[in-house]
């Protein structure tokens, strides 16, 4: 990725350093170090939005309005050095907005959201089992309630621990036991009725 | 519960080209600017409205409690005080008043001196007096001012009707109407009817809008009260009110305040009305006399001088008298509508002892007021 407006300074120091030095230029209202973050930060995070979503034609939105709020309200991020986690954070709500959004004009009769083409999403290398368990999460985050949907989500997609789940989320520990808890009783419930 | 291999390693994610992160910026970027300008926009509105609230708050803390028993001194400034029923009471400036009583039922302040004006919430139920020197206005929903100079009371009706009782006396003040308890007059805010010749200097210095003092009726009935072919329909009072002097008298200097004991000018003229209004024309010609001979510059002296002339040729059948009185008014007035008046009725004296002097203002009133009101009576008025 090309900085229209490179800085010399940063390119001597490590790449953490170099983001956090942007966010607290973008804080002080830097418009240039706004872009180079957003640049920097913009394909991972969409990246991550598309598996948290598994295959939502909404994740440019979400991405989109994640920075937007993001850029907005900048100022009251407290740590700059955790800008990425902080953005996620952020991304996560607007994916809980969206879900919520959905599953109100699902219960209404207006179904907004086109099928998943899912074979379009997972690896050609991936082993059947896997296959299986991403379109019973995919199935899943659906029908789930928000919460319970995006823990599971982060669990099995991504790999996280719980405590990162709950960061995340927003959510305290316990909390996200009983929704993973809850969520993987389903999960498995419908593991069992297709197998 | 944690997987061992999370999905992620085999959930494709799309690949993102550096165009597609350019558009996408700058959406991002004009979004973010919009966002900003609209909260700008907020903060602007915020600030108005906060502003608007804090100067209303000012303003309403202006509206100080008035409190039973609380005497309001108002300093150089006037000031606004709320009484519990929701009435106002704006004191001017020097001047001071009480709230004695403040019940459902009513609510009653006391103007010891100075002027106050009172905007009275409507209340059917709730009776409103405020007493100045024994004399009571009462109302029901109106907006008035009292104001007292020792033992003058004027009232003054923006709004709505008053009832000003002084002991058994009932006078009713309509709006626009004003109420002296000193010369007990009342002014009319309709402007004075246009004189028969084009007004004397004097009367152009009078102030535009400001009202005519109308005598009274009842204030200065006599048994035989005029023997004009129709009543003088504005005759003129030097009336003791303070914001608005006397419209015939505009360039007459009031002498300097006398001691409280000593009589003041206000004081014997109003004496003098009472006096006449309860019949003693004597005691009344007397208060008239005193008011020309100890304060002739003084703005109740000319009506002083017709009121005795009046009183000398219709009560007492002195023509002498009267005709003195009249000359004297001749001498002092200025209003050309109270000369035009003094004129007509010493003509009417004359008529009765000097026929030469009789013709001779007869000649002067029909060459002075050719249209007047009285052209008829004088120029029947001398005897063949």
């Amino acid at each position: 990725m090309e900085l229209r407006h490179p800085r010399p300074t940063l390119h001597v120091v490590d790449s953490q350093t170099a983001e956090t030095a942007l966010v607290r230029a973008a804080m002080k209202g830097d418009g240039d170090a706004t872009e180079q973050l957003f640049h920097l930060c913009a394909a991972d995070l969409t990246r991550w939005v598309s598996r948290v979503v598994l295959g939502s034609d909404d994740a440019q939105d979400i991405v989109q309005d994640t920075f937007v709020t993001a850029f907005t309200q900048l100022k009251s991020l407290k740590q700059p050095e955790a800008f990425r986690g902080w953005l996620r954070t952020i991304a996560l709500t607007q994916v809980r907005r969206r879900f919520r959004k959905q599953r109100l004009l699902r219960r209404l009769g207006f179904s907004d959201a086109e099928p998943v083409e899912l074979e379009s999403l997972i690896s050609e290398d991936a082993p059947p089992e896997v296959v299986a368990e991403v379109r019973q999460v995919a199935t899943l985050l659906r029908q789930l309630p928000t919460d319970e949907a995006l823990a599971l989500v982060l669990r099995r997609v991504e790999g996280y621990r719980l405590e990162e789940i709950a960061e995340q989320l927003g959510l305290s520990l316990a909390t996200v036991k009983r929704r993973l808890t809850a969520a993987e009783q389903h999960f498995h419930a419908l593991q069992e009725a297709q197998s | 519960m944690s997987p061992q291999h999370p999905l992620s390693d085999y959930v494709k994610a799309p690949e993102v080209s550096t165009a597609a992160l350019t558009l996408e910026w700058h959406e991002v970027k004009r979004r973010v600017r919009r966002h900003r300008q609209v909260r700008v926009a907020g903060a602007v509105v915020a600030v108005l409205l906060i502003s608007g609230v804090v100067a209303g708050f000012a303003l309403r803390e202006k509206h100080e409690a008035f409190a039973v028993g609380q005497v309001a001194l108002a300093g150089d400034a006037a000031r606004t005080l709320k009484v519990a029923d929701g009435s106002e009471v704006v004191v001017s400036p020097g001047s001071s008043i009480t709230l004695a009583t403040a019940e459902e039922s009513e609510v009653v302040l006391v103007l010891e001196r100075g002027s106050a004006s009172f905007d009275v919430a409507k209340r059917p139920t709730r009776r409103f007096v405020v007493k100045a020197d024994g004399v009571e206005v009462r109302v029901v929903g109106t907006k008035f001012t009292v104001h007292r100079d020792g033992r003058q009371v004027e009232v003054a009706v923006a709004r709505g009707i008053v009832e000003v009782r002084e002991g058994d006396v009932v006078k009713r003040l309509e709006k626009g109407e004003r109420w002296s308890r000193a010369a007990e007059v009342v002014e009319a805010t309709p402007p004075a009817p246009e004189l028969q010749e084009p007004a004397d200097a004097d009367e152009e210095e009078v102030e535009p809008g400001t009202p005519p003092v109308v005598t009274e009726e009842r204030a200065v009935a006599t048994p035989k009260r005029r023997r004009h072919s129709k009543p003088v329909p504005q005759q003129v009072a030097a009336a003791p009110v303070r914001t608005a002097p006397p419209a015939d008298e505009p360039k007459k200097v009031e002498p300097p305040p006398a001691p409280s004991n000593e009589p003041t000018p206000a004081d014997t003229f109003a004496a003098a009305m009472r006096a006449r209004a309860d019949g003693r024309a004597k005691e009344a010609i007397h208060g008239f006399q005193q008011v020309c001979e100890r304060w002739p510059s003084s703005a109740y002296a000319p009506m002083s001088a017709f009121e005795w002339g009046r009183l000398a040729l219709d009560t007492q059948d002195d023509p002498r008298q009267a005709a003195r009185a009249f000359e004297r008014t001749l001498e002092l007035a200025t209003s050309a509508s109270l000369i035009e008046d003094a004129l007509a009725r010493l003509s009417e004296a004359y008529a009765r002892y000097d026929v030469g002097s009789c013709r001779r203002v007869q000649a002067e009133y029909l060459r002075r007021f050719p249209g007047g009101p009285h052209v008829r009576g004088v120029s029947k008025a001398c005897p063949p």
